[in-house]
């Protein structure tokens, strides 16, 4: 673009700007308003839905959410599964988008479509047979078994999104290890996982919060206390206890928190794990 | 290829079968034998049930029915309703998305200030967790404490004294919008991609032959995107098919039955009669519905075209 063309703007490229920020408004003031709500009493919530005002917001509700219910537990009980699935959906995510990158092998088409396919599936369609199965193997009511419901959901995803940035390394590199005698794992170990780590880091993002996030297989495989999810136990407690609106906005900001923490970490890079595989770029 | 290294020394045991021509599929085959167990395996499983009496509170024995359960399904009422419900879930939902997902695309391809920050910003909401949403959205809409309700009633739009949630006629159309809110951004990331691979001088020569936006727009951008807006309309509709998640949390299928969908009902009839054959009937009929999307997708996708 020509500087010449900058200093005198056309109406469009400000409603451009104004489009551009509804955008941002659209996706940040409903987040913005329950982190409001949490920090207000019940009582100001009832009494004056639409006011905003600075003055007595605390974050007693946080306290009383971490104090007064099993909380903890069931974010605990979140970060054991989510970080289960990530280390499985990881390894076996990267040996396989490895060998699709690196090797040109008969039914490599094949596999790469099926990998298409399978996000596809109805998960309703799985969800009773694979409460049938996980009871025959007795992982019902166990994080092994929850984490692999959520590895098989995770895994397309992740073997496409690290073929992709396998795909982008040049593979000078690795021929280079080869010939000085590096066999092919440990050319794929000592030389192209080092260089794909941001990448790694991307999936192992993008595989947790999927993991953190769901309600419809923790619904289904987990019964108890030990290894119900937050999402579960945030419904029931809702439906229980009649939650007072400050303490749900409050448990909903903290459940939040990592995902946001995640997100803006490597965000970027994460976001590419939605199209992966889907579009020739 | 022999069992000898590029450097030439001999190899042995397991070593060599790494090295050999079956390492690629040595380095597949743990998430394939994950993908057989707990996908290939329990589709087949579900899609047998459908066809077998299973209720959990019988027992737990099976006995083939042949297609017993979808004569029933198609007798049933509530799955009509369901099935009609999901076609309004899927049409509606598809038209808000990926029009509000493309014209969002529109904007955000356009190069500003802190663009890219914006960019990952407004797709926070389709990480955020469907309970956050769930719940956020019912207390943003709710008749009593709900900021929007009050300031709608402001300007003299109401839901009625008991609220939105309790309103059969529009309580589909709020979840929809939340999950306009949830999802369009899924459409906006596909159709960005799209419109950036464009290059940037075709605008210029367009405007050089007297093409204004609207017309750039109309006959370049849009024949340029069109597979990609196929390609993600598919994924978009399998997941507004598929996904009964923001349903079950915002409704649970109510007020009435006015918002269950398929997928809902199948959770239901699962989880709350324990009636697995029955369910798995609703599932194969998810499946079916779909099915016809995804070999669409399959054809579509840009897939195959890389080697």
């Amino acid at each position: 673009m020509s500087t010449t063309k900058k200093k005198k703007r056309p109406i469009s490229y400000y409603l451009v700007n104004v489009g551009i920020t509804f955008l941002a408004l659209f996706a940040l003031l409903p987040l913005a308003w329950t982190f409001y709500t949490s920090l207000r009493t019940n009582l100001a919530i009832q009494r004056f839905p639409t006011k905003v005002g600075f003055s007595d917001l605390s974050f007693a509700a946080y306290i009383g959410v971490w104090r007064d219910t099993n909380f903890p537990m069931l974010i605990k009980n979140s970060i054991i599964v989510s970080s289960m699935t990530v280390v499985i959906s990881l390894s076996l995510g990267t040996l396989a988008g490895y060998a699709l990158s690196r090797s040109k092998f008969r039914g490599r088409q094949g596999v790469l479509l099926t990998y298409l396919v399978i996000r596809l599936v109805p998960g309703v369609l799985l969800l009773v047979p694979m409460y049938i199965l996980m009871n025959n193997l007795g992982l019902l009511d166990s994080f092994l078994g929850l984490t692999l419901a959520y590895t098989t959901f995770t895994l397309p995803a992740t073997i496409w999104l690290m073929k992709g940035f396998f795909d982008s390394l040049p593979p000078d590199l690795e021929n280079a290890a080869r010939i000085d005698g590096c066999s092919r794992m440990g050319a794929m170990w000592r030389i192209s996982i080092p260089l794909v780590l941001p990448g790694l880091a991307a999936t192992g993002t993008l595989t947790a919060i999927t993991a953190w996030n769901d309600v419809l297989f923790a619904i289904m495989l987990t019964s108890s206390d030990e290894t119900r999810t937050w999402p579960v136990g945030l419904r029931e407690m809702i439906g229980e206890f009649q939650l007072p609106w400050e303490s749900l906005t409050a448990a909903a900001m903290l459940s939040l928190l990592p995902v946001v923490i995640g997100f803006a970490l490597v965000g970027r890079k994460m976001v590419a794990g939605i199209t992966a595989g889907s579009l020739k770029d | 290829m022999s069992t000898k290294t590029l450097a030439g020394a001999p190899l042995r045991g397991f070593k060599s079968i790494l090295e050999g021509k079956y390492f690629a599929w040595i380095l597949l085959a743990p998430s394939l034998a994950l993908v057989v167990a707990f996908i290939f395996y329990p589709v087949y499983r579900g899609v047998y049930l459908s066809f077998t009496r299973t209720v959990l509170l019988e027992g737990p024995g099976s006995t083939f029915i042949g297609l017993e359960n979808f004569r029933q399904m198609f007798q049933d009422p509530l799955f009509l309703l369901a099935a009609r419900n999901t076609l309004l879930f899927m049409g509606v939902g598809l038209i808000t998305q990926l029009s509000v997902g493309l014209a969002a695309a529109m904007l955000l391809s356009q190069e500003r200030k802190y663009i890219g920050i914006i960019r990952v910003l407004v797709v926070l909401p389709w990480f955020t967790p469907p309970v956050v949403t769930a719940y956020m959205w019912r207390f943003i809409l709710d008749g009593n404490a709900g900021v929007l309700t009050k300031m709608l009633e402001g300007i003299g739009i109401s839901f009625g004294p008991a609220g939105l949630w309790s309103n059969p006629e529009i309580a589909i159309y709020a979840v929809l919008f939340v999950d306009l809110w949830a999802s369009y951004p899924f459409f906006m990331l596909f159709l960005l991609a799209a419109i950036q691979g464009i290059p940037k001088d075709m605008r210029e020569s367009t405007a050089v032959d007297g093409a204004n936006s609207w017309q750039h727009f109309r006959f370049v951008i849009l024949p340029l995107i069109s597979p990609v807006i196929v390609v993600s309309s598919i994924l978009g509709v399998i997941h507004l098919i598929n996904s009964p998640t923001l349903v079950l949390l915002m409704t649970n299928g109510g007020p009435g039955d006015s918002t269950t969908v398929l997928p809902l009902l199948a959770f239901q009839v699962a989880f709350q009669s324990y009636d697995f054959g029955y369910a798995s009937a609703i599932s194969v009929a998810v499946l079916a519905a779909i099915a016809g999307f995804a070999m669409v997708y399959i054809r579509f996708a840009r897939f195959g075209k890389e080697d």
